[in-house]
C-alpha cells in the first residue's frame, strides 16, 4: 500500500512537471488536432487532393508521390509561394514526410493551417512509407 | 563473551557490505535514469520522434509520453539515488523497465528500425543493437533488484 501511494505521488509530481514544461519549454511538442492524421486508404478515396512533400529537397528529387509539391522548413518562404500558385482552397492539402517517426509533416500542416487560415490540411499517417506500401513497393532501408 | 562480540562484529560487517551494495546499485540505476530523463526533458521533440519509430503509439499519445516519461525517470531516478521513497521509486522504475523491454522486443520481432530514445537519439536496427538495448535494461533491472534485496532497515538508505 505504501509503495502504491509513493508510486502515485511520483507519477503525480511528474505529471505536474510535464504540464509546466509543456507551457514553458520553447521546443515542447504540441498535440495534434483530432482527425489531422489520415490513413493512405482514406486519402486515396477522396475525389481530389494536393500532395505536399515536407521532406528534404534531396529526398523529394529522388522520388515522390506524383504531383506532389515540395514544402519544407529549409526553404519555406520560396516553396510556400510555389504552393500558392496551384493552391485551391476547396481541395484538401495532404502533407507527408518520411514515415510515422518524422515530425516535419505535423509541423508543416500546423504552419499551413495558420498561414492559409483553412482547416482542410491533413497529415498522411506513416508518410512516404505508407505511400510505398500502398503501391506494393515496401520501404527500402 | 569475546566470541559473541566477534559474531556481532561479523554481522555488522555483513550488514554494512549489503548496505553499501544497495546504495551503489540504487545510485547506479538512479543516476542512469536521471541522465536518461534529463536528455529527454531537454529535447522532447526528439523523443516524440523516437517513440513514433516503435509504431505502437499514435502521434498524440507519443506527445503525451514524451512529456511525461522523462519526468518520471528524473523524479524516480532522483528519489532512488537519494534513498527516499525507495519502495515507490523501485516499483515505478521496475515497471518502466518492463515496458521498455516489451516495446523494444516487439520492434525487434517486427523487424523495425527504431530510435531507441533511451539516451537521446540512438538507432537500433540490427540484432546487436536490440540485444544491447534489451541487455542494458535487464542490467538496470538487476541493479534495481540488488538495491532492493540488500536494502537495510537501520542504515541511512534503509530508513523509509
Amino acid at each position: 500500500m505504501k509503495g502504491i501511494v509513493e508510486a502515485l505521488f511520483i507519477l503525480g509530481l511528474s505529471l505536474s512537471l510535464a504540464w509546466f514544461v509543456w507551457f514553458w519549454h520553447p521546443n515542447a511538442p504540441q498535440f495534434g488536432e483530432e482527425g489531422l492524421e489520415q490513413s493512405i486508404e482514406e486519402v486515396l478515396s477522396w475525389e481530389a487532393l494536393t500532395w505536399v512533400d515536407a521532406r528534404t529537397l534531396g529526398e523529394f528529387e529522388e522520388d515522390r508521390i506524383p504531383g506532389a509539391i515540395l514544402l519544407n522548413e529549409e526553404d519555406w518562404e520560396n516553396l510556400f509561394g510555389e504552393l500558392m500558385l496551384v493552391w485551391d482552397p476547396e481541395v484538401p492539402l495532404v502533407v507527408y514526410c518520411e514515415s510515422s517517426a518524422c515530425l516535419r509533416s505535423h509541423d508543416a500542416a500546423k504552419r499551413l493551417k495558420e498561414e492559409l487560415g483553412v482547416e482542410n490540411v491533413y497529415v498522411l499517417a506513416n508518410g512516404w512509407k505508407a505511400w510505398l506500401e500502398s503501391q506494393g513497393k515496401g520501404m527500402a532501408q | 563473551m569475546e566470541s559473541l562480540v566477534g559474531v556481532a562484529g561479523e554481522r555488522n560487517g555483513a550488514v554494512k557490505v549489503k548496505e553499501i551494495a544497495s546504495r551503489l546499485a540504487f545510485a547506479a540505476v538512479g543516476l542512469t535514469f536521471l541522465a536518461s530523463g534529463g536528455v529527454k526533458v531537454y529535447d522532447p521533440q526528439q523523443f516524440v520522434s523516437a517513440i513514433l519509430t516503435y509504431e505502437v503509439f499514435s502521434y498524440n499519445m507519443a506527445v503525451l509520453i514524451a512529456l511525461l516519461v522523462p519526468f518520471v525517470e528524473v523524479v524516480a531516478g532522483g528519489l532512488v539515488t537519494a534513498g527516499v521513497w525507495k519502495r515507490g521509486a523501485t516499483w515505478v522504475i521496475g515497471g518502466m523497465l518492463v515496458v521498455f523491454v516489451v516495446l523494444i522486443g516487439q520492434a525487434w520481432a517486427r523487424g523495425l528500425s527504431i530510435d531507441c530514445g533511451c539516451f537521446g537519439s540512438s538507432e537500433a536496427s540490427d540484432t546487436g543493437d536490440y540485444v544491447w538495448a534489451i541487455g542494458r535494461d535487464l542490467l538496470l533491472g538487476a541493479g534495481l533488484w540488488i538495491g532492493w534485496k540488500f536494502r537495510t532497515a537501520d542504515g541511512g538508505i534503509g530508513r523509509q
